[in-house]
């Protein structure tokens, strides 16, 4: 077991451009940093374009070649490496041994993700024999019981068909079944609930919950707090490839620092109070063409020209919050 | 891969003008394409103006002169075997070769697209004929339709031209009728529907000028064919009628003399090879530059 | 069942469209003007003395031809028979069937076609591959180019090109002529050319188009080494696809010989062909457009059913599935691409 004091993935200041074709670089995702305990919960919360998901792919290597990746990421999963493995920058081979065996991944879609003229068998084991961990027969007896432990009825029959033959719901459970299977520490679940309907998105938020009480860490990507809140202890929100606000999701949906929070909040379905949705107007900024200084600066409600044109730190609160707003330190 | 969700603005969207510069810069980063439309540009030239250039009347034979080679007698490209000069004879082949491609790619997409709305937009009977014609013509190679009904039509420039519309002008239809029955769903022709224009303004301006694109990567790979057919069909002793000239008949007579006189096959197949890969890589550039697959 | 039933509804629609082809092809001549009762006549009365013979003869050898009845007569004439595999004999060739002639000429042009195919396959997907797996570097853009060229000169273009280069040029083979596998030589390469450059563009973006898969990430996400996600995920899905290029291709091949037994005088059903247009020999023409119909519809069944078994959508669009409770929409249609010779 890993000592408790050291966080199971540790993020320092990571950073993603894209290598365009005029050769100037597009910046996605700057100085992210977050951190997740074993056995704990994340939230990166965020609108789509705000880098979270492009940062947790960054985090596995799963980018294509013109991604530019820098920063760190410590990675304290493997048993009693001092100080972890850095995965930014690590070699292929050592690379493997840990996606997907110490770093499971479910993808937003389960139609897309999983291989279409593939039986769920092979997709399901396959990495199990990658990673040597065991023979073909126990690959499968484990398979089948991943599938059930996912909820999916009459496993052993269901294992031997392909995806476009299960409903929607089994797909996106035989995904985090696939993940599950070779049992990791962590978790990154990309979107999971996006793309089903809401009776399912509840039945999969029930089965991450039902991973995370039994120890595995994980991180969730989403654009939906409410979503967020019902899994997650911590949170990050994202806004143009910076964290404006990291807190425990608790404080931060109860008592919103920044602006931009309180917008995702106000335009939330379940959180706010009785009042009426408030839409946060406007668009994200163009990665080519970010405002200077403060990034959500031209769609807040409470911007004041002169400080929210300076670039805006991280100010470090108390109760370990984190807060990009000049404002925050002043109320 | 951002952006799967644009429609082709074509010429309706509010940036119409500068979606036909996009596609005129993408077309141009191609450079390959560029200089091929260059050269297909020279070719046109060299064909319209065919009497002002060729030193010789393509079709007098010389019995005096049979099958000299270059740069004799002032013949540029030498005589062939009926002492005709031969760079004459290219250059009114060419233009022979030229109208027929393009005449008959022009009738062709005339009828495809005139088929080819009617079936897509209206469907019914009409429909249901198109695709039960289109399901035969499976059946029936193109190449063999046209050999026949060049039999049947005989040798002459017009039947050649027949022929071969008759034998490409259905599959073309296809893609008309697939166009319109992708685009009359599209949420801006339910709109125009909703606000009352008819049949004939939504097809005029709202669904061609959408299925420009295919239409025009259709044709820029039709007339290639169209050209191919012309030469095929000459090989098979089916071109045009003697004594005049074609690429095909010139590269059909030179095959026949390439041991003895490699000369006379290596003009025609020389300026027909470099046409149809002129043709291939614009219609390559204009494929890429309604459909960039790219960033 | 639902395989059986697929398979009898292609059945009937193949037997209808041979009996379009046959109608269109004996009814389009028909109308033509001469016939081969008219040019053998005309052979024959020009070495003749008196006009007012070759009327009389004429009209004698079309009695002999059965070309003295109306069209529809002549056609029936020719279908019955026909229906029950007799193609009746040659106009030129008196003494043979046609059917036995099909038999005799068909494998030359069957083989040459498969040969090509072969190499071409072999030759396009190695090609496709690297060049998907290298995009923009110098071996994809050059590859690319020669690819692209080669899909310039289709059969006898390749044909004559081959001829100048290795006969004219080099005087290294024979320009014409069947007496060996040096004469196969240049038509199988004049005929692969073509196809390859296709089949290698294709595989190409076929390869970069599973290649952006959320399934390919998923698999590399899964701790796939980059030869075992581009065995086991990318190469299957990409190059399942490519049978419903190839299928036609093939059927493009086996219509590209004609020309190619033209040039080079290869003895193959091609030049039956050609031979029976020019002289309007009925029988031998009707048999030799059927054949060809015939294998391009059979070829058209096999790409679907080969598409069908490798693919397990299809599959159980077809009614093969094992479970027929989950059937996917008629994809067949879809399938075929519009790669028409």
């Amino acid at each position: 077991m890993v000592r408790n004091d050291q966080p199971l993935l540790d993020v320092r200041g990571l950073s993603v451009a894209f290598r365009t074709r005029g050769h100037e670089q597009l910046s996605a995702v700057q100085e992210l940093s977050v951190s997740i305990d074993p056995g704990g919960s994340l939230a990166l919360v965020g609108e789509s374009g705000s880098g979270k998901s492009v940062s947790m792919r960054a985090l596995l290597g799963l980018l294509p070649a013109n991604a530019v990746v820098g920063g760190s990421a410590r990675w304290s999963g493997e048993g009693d490496v001092p100080g972890g493995t850095e995965l930014i920058g690590l070699a292929p081979r050592a690379f493997r041994a840990i996606r997907g065996r110490q770093i499971g991944m479910v993808f937003q879609n389960a139609m897309q993700a999983l291989n279409p003229t593939i039986p769920l068998k092979r997709q399901l084991t396959e990495h199990l024999r990658w990673h040597g961990s065991c023979t073909r027969a126990e690959a499968e007896v484990r398979a089948v019981r991943a599938l059930g432990d996912v909820g999916i009825p009459d496993p052993e029959r269901r294992i031997r068909m392909y995806p476009f033959q299960l409903s929607g719901g089994m797909r996106q459970r035989a995904m985090i079944a696939m993940a599950m299977v070779a049992d990791p520490r962590l978790l990154i679940a990309d979107e999971p609930t996006t793309a089903v309907d809401v009776t399912v998105q509840k039945q999969i938020l029930d089965l991450l919950i039902d991973l995370r009480d039994r120890g595995t860490a994980i991180i969730m990507v989403t654009h939906d707090l409410g979503v967020a809140r019902y899994l997650c202890e911590d949170v990050a929100v994202l806004y143009s490839g910076q964290v404006m606000e990291s807190a425990r999701l608790v404080d931060a949906v109860e008592d919103p620092r920044h602006p931009y929070t309180r917008g995702l909040i106000g335009s939330a379905l379940e959180l706010g109070d009785d009042s009426p949705l408030r839409p946060i107007g406007g668009n994200p900024p163009d990665l080519a063409d970010r405002p200077a200084g403060c990034a959500f600066q031209p769609r807040c409600t409470a911007a004041d020209g002169e400080r929210c044109a300076e670039v805006q730190p991280l100010v470090r609160l108390a109760d370990a919050r984190e807060v990009r707003c000049w404002r925050s330190s002043h109320e | 891969m951002t952006a799967q969700h644009s429609t082709d603005s074509g010429a309706v969207g509010f940036d119409g003008v500068s979606e036909w510069g996009r596609r005129w810069r993408r077309f141009q980063r191609n450079r390959l394409a560029l200089v091929s439309l260059a050269f297909i540009v020279v070719l046109a030239l060299l064909a319209v103006f065919a009497e002002v250039i060729a030193p010789f009347d393509p079709n007098q034979p010389d019995f005096g002169k049979r099958l000299t080679g270059p740069f004799t007698d002032g013949n540029l490209l030498g005589t062939d075997v009926l002492g005709r000069d031969v760079f004459s004879r290219l250059l009114f082949g060419l233009r022979t070769a030229l109208f027929i491609a393009l005449t008959a790619e022009l009738l062709a997409l005339l009828c495809a697209l005139i088929v080819g709305v009617l079936a897509g937009y209206f469907g019914g009977r009409l429909d249901q004929l198109l695709m039960a014609a289109t399901d035969v013509m499976y059946a029936f190679p193109t190449y063999l339709f046209a050999v026949i009904l060049a039999t049947v039509l005989g040798r002459s420039t017009w039947s050649i031209i027949l022929a071969i519309a008759i034998g490409s002008w259905l599959t073309q239809a296809r893609l008309v009728r697939a166009q319109m029955i992708k685009l009359k769903t599209f949420e801006y022709v339910e709109a125009g529907r909703s606000m009352g224009a008819g049949a004939g303004t939504l097809i005029l301006r709202y669904l061609l000028p959408n299925s420009l694109g295919p239409i025009l990567v259709a044709t820029s790979f039709g007339i290639p064919a169209a050209m191919l057919a012309e030469s095929g069909l000459a090989i098979l002793g089916l071109g045009v009628a003697p004594p005049e000239a074609s690429l095909g008949t010139m590269i059909t007579e030179g095959y026949k003399y390439v041991l003895v006189q490699p000369n006379l096959i290596l003009w025609p197949f020389t300026v027909f090879a470099l046409g149809m890969l002129a043709f291939t890589w614009v219609g390559d550039g204009i494929r890429d530059a309604f459909d960039p697959k790219d960033d | 069942m639902q395989l059986v039933v697929f398979l009898l509804r292609r059945l009937v629609r193949l037997v209808l469209s041979l009996l379009v082809v046959s109608m269109l092809t004996f009814g389009l001549l028909s109308l033509a003007p001469g016939s081969f009762g008219g040019i053998q006549a005309a052979g024959a009365g020009s070495t003749g003395l008196a006009s007012g013979r070759t009327v009389d003869l004429t009209s004698q050898v079309q009695q002999r031809y059965g070309e003295d009845v109306p069209v529809w007569e002549q056609y029936g004439n020719w279908l019955g028979p026909a229906i029950t595999g007799d193609l009746g004999y040659s106009y030129k060739y008196p003494e043979s069937t046609v059917g036995a002639l099909i038999a005799d000429k068909l494998p030359v042009s069957l083989a040459l076609a498969l040969i090509a195919m072969g190499l071409a396959l072999v030759v396009a997907i190695p090609i496709g591959i690297l060049a998907a797996t290298r995009r923009n570097s110098a071996w994809d853009h050059g590859s690319m180019f020669v690819v692209t060229t080669a899909t310039a000169f289709p059969t006898y273009l390749a044909g004559i090109l081959l001829v100048l280069i290795f006969c004219s040029w080099l005087h290294w083979l024979p320009t014409g002529g069947w007496a060996g596998p040096k004469y196969a030589l240049l038509p199988v390469l004049a005929l692969a050319i073509a196809p390859a450059g296709i089949m290698a563009r294709y595989v190409r973006s076929s390869v970069l188009e599973v290649l952006r898969e959320e399934y390919v990430v998923a698999a590399v996400a899964k701790g796939g080494s980059w030869g075992v996600v581009m065995r086991r995920h990318v190469l299957r899905n990409a190059l399942m696809p490519l049978v419903t290029v190839a299928g036609p291709l093939l059927a493009g091949l086996v219509v590209g010989t004609i020309f190619i037994e033209t040039i080079f005088g290869v003895p193959g059903i091609g030049g039956l062909f050609t031979q029976a247009a020019q002289v309007r020999d009925m029988p031998l023409l009707m048999g030799t457009t059927l054949t060809f119909a015939l294998l391009l519809m059979l070829m058209n069944l096999l790409v679907d059913l080969s598409y069908a078994v490798l693919d397990p959508r299809t599959r159980s669009g077809l009614g093969l599935s094992v479970d027929p409770a989950h059937r996917s929409e008629d994809t067949t249609g879809a399938i075929l691409e519009e790669v028409k010779p």
